[in-house]
């Protein structure tokens, strides 16, 4: 039988009779085929062809242990009932409530593992994939709320009940019918907690034992089974309180594995290569950047320095070029007014006056000193008036006379006069002198403009 | 009894399956740790250090600028040290075209030439000159050698014009300069045509 749901709903329920002698992971491959359609990526495999019961264990035997220690427990105390091999079966179970005052329940569905392997195999064949198996008793309530109830199936027979409160265990209880006795029947209820539930299910008519006195629903009946597969299916949506047995997990080869590895190896290189790469490119071009700022610092230095001495070397000259220019216009002096004699008498000569007598020039370490004796007062100042212009050029200044008057006359005079030339450079050269303190200025004007950089 | 290395469990492999992943992590991690990260700090440290102390280009420029100008002038300055010394060394070269005597004889050839009566011819050992003919004769002398120059005083009586034709022309004897000129107890001098009294003396020191 294959029942296909959306959601929560069953879509379309396809039953075909089961081939005599088939195993159950042929059978379900052969449901899986009924449709022609994949099986859905989570399918249920709900059948009653493996064990189910509930077992009590002391809870000092179990103490501390859990998950798959647990389920490993329970496979060998469960070895006795379910006749399957501990070490190669699979159990699901879920804890019921405790049985006071030491004593643990667990109801438990076993299954030998190469069942439950070629059940998986044959969905995936198939194109599916297995989500979890289950026998089918105690999945689905009646009417959906959680009352107890009843199941009796030609084998089995239990009673159910949900938590009665919010995180508590459920009640159930399931156990072998027996076609001798109805001793199981006693222990069902005595097991169960005293009176078993009004309501139920049973998978034919034929199910119901004597002595029970509630209500069955027959899954003979289509509409009652196509309930009982809503109530199951939206009991697998949160896959609580009963026991299964979860797919097994593919086991990776080892080539797989390596595989992976590898692939994990080779990301876990690009990646610490690429971190790697990055840091360094990052470093590097901060390098580049360092010697890049560092070009201008350095040329800077270069220059400082340079400028440095090129200031103290231009100071050097700059003396050099006062001394040199200095010996020369003094020789210039010496030299270039070599006739500078003849001007003076020369001159005097051509502005002498009548009313003036030269009477000695003598030379000093002033300049040159002329005297002489004049009958008017303002014949010496006349003289130097016509004398200044001619022998500035040949390097004499002109300084104010010094006259005396005689006072022979009633005039005063005649009047003594002395006159004094000084030595100074010629016109020509004062030129020269103001075009080297022209360049001083100009590289004072250099080192102002560095010292404010 | 030999000891299980190994199960040959699911997990046993797996691990071996990452074990080199983890092993490159690990590395990684620790070349990040003890090596990468203190480099890039250490990098990082020296990159702001550089950008705090960096240079504008512009700034580089101006410097660069400054020092061209300075060059300029540093040349100038050389061009006119050398132009000056050139100066002095060309205006020095006359004074030893003549030797002393050579010098002395061709004074002496000028003064007959122009009739002039010497009355005293000696040489002079201190010559007082002014300041600045002091400093031309003293840059003569650190030019020249020792005894290429000296001073010469020449006492004579002679008529203005022809002392101051004297005068002109002897400048044009190489390595003779007339330095000083002295005139006691002249008359008048009515021009530079008129005749002088003979009572004028002149005194002419000669660098010679």
């Amino acid at each position: 039988m294959r029942a296909d749901v959306r959601g929560d709903k069953l879509v379309k329920l396809t039953k075909e009779v089961r081939p005599v002698g088939t195993t159950l992971p042929i059978a379900v491959e052969l449901g899986c085929g009924l449709t022609g359609k994949k099986p859905q990526q989570k399918t249920y495999v709900i059948a009653d062809e493996f064990w189910t019961g509930v077992v009590d264990l002391d809870e000092r035997s179990i103490y501390g242990l859990e998950g798959e220690e647990l389920e490993q427990m329970l496979r060998f105390e469960t070895e006795a009932l379910s006749k399957l091999d501990p070490t190669n079966s699979r159990l699901g179970f879920v804890e019921l409530s405790s049985v006071p005052p030491d004593t643990r329940r667990f109801w438990g569905a076993g299954v030998p593992s190469e069942i439950l392997s070629g059940v998986a195999q044959a969905i995936r064949l198939r194109g599916g994939k297995l989500e979890l198996l289950a026998n089918p008793i105690g999945l689905s309530s009646p009417d959906h709320s959680g009352i107890p109830w009843v199941e009796f199936t030609p084998e089995l027979a239990g009673a159910f009940a949900a938590p009665s409160e919010s995180g508590g265990f459920p009640r159930a209880y399931v156990t072998q019918r027996s076609l001798t006795s109805d001793r199981w029947f006693e222990a069902l209820g005595t097991m169960f907690g005293g009176q078993l539930p009004d309501k139920g299910w049973q998978t034919t008519p034929d199910d119901r034992p004597p002595s029970y006195t509630g209500s069955l629903e027959s899954l003979t009946d289509e509409p009652v089974l196509e309930r009982w597969i809503n109530g199951t299916v939206a009991r697998m949506a949160n896959p609580a309180g009963f026991p299964h047995i979860p797919a097994p997990q593919a086991k990776a080869s080892s080539k797989t594995v390596a595989g992976i590895g590898a692939v994990a190896a080779l990301i876990a290189a690009l990646v610490c290569g690429t971190l790697g790469w990055t840091m360094n490119s990052r470093v590097s071009s901060m390098r580049a950047e360092i010697t890049r700022l560092a070009e201008p610092a350095a040329e800077k230095k270069r220059l400082d320095n340079v400028i440095k001495d090129t200031k103290s070397k231009i100071e050097e000259l700059t003396v050099q070029a006062d001394e040199a220019v200095s010996k020369r216009d003094n020789l210039r002096l010496l030299v270039d007014e070599s006739d500078r004699f003849a001007v003076l008498l020369q001159t005097l000569a051509n502005h002498a006056q009548s009313s003036l007598v030269l009477d000695s020039i003598k030379s000093g370490s002033k300049g040159i000193t002329l005297s002489g004796r004049a009958i008017r007062s303002d014949a010496a100042t006349l003289l130097i008036q016509q004398l200044e212009p001619v022998v500035a050029r040949v390097g004499w200044a002109v300084r104010p006379p010094s006259v005396t008057g005689l006072n022979q006359t009633t005039t005063g005079g005649p009047w003594s006069f002395t006159i004094e030339l000084t030595e100074q450079n010629p016109e020509v050269m004062q030129t020269t002198k103001t075009v080297l303190t022209s360049v001083q200025k100009a590289s004072k004007e250099s080192s102002q403009q560095q010292g404010n950089n | 009894m030999a000891f299980q290395a190994t199960n040959g469990s699911t997990r046993e492999k797996w691990v071996a399956a990452f074990l080199p992943s983890i092993a490159i992590v690990f590395v990684t991690f620790m070349y990040f740790t003890f090596y990468a990260n203190s480099e890039m700090e250490a990098v990082e440290r020296q990159f702001n250090a550089a950008v705090a102390s960096s240079i504008p280009p512009s700034a580089v420029d101006q410097l660069n600028n400054q020092w061209q100008h300075l060059l300029a002038e540093q040349t100038a300055l050389q061009s006119t040290i050398d132009a000056a010394e050139a100066e002095v060394t060309a205006k020095s070269v006359a004074f030893e075209q003549l030797s002393p005597t050579a010098k002395h004889g061709a004074v002496t050839a000028l003064f007959q030439k122009y009739n002039v009566a010497i009355l005293q011819d000696q040489a002079a050992s201190e010559t007082s000159l002014p300041t600045l003919g002091n400093k031309s004769t003293e840059i003569l002398r650190s030019i020249l050698s020792k005894d290429a120059i000296h001073f010469r005083d020449l006492t004579l009586t002679a008529d203005y014009p022809t002392v101051v034709a004297l005068l002109k022309n002897l400048p044009e004897i190489p390595g003779v300069l007339p330095v000083s000129i002295m005139l006691e107890k002249t008359k008048i001098v009515a021009s530079s045509d008129a005749p002088e009294g003979p009572s004028a003396v002149w005194t002419v020191t000669l660098l010679m």
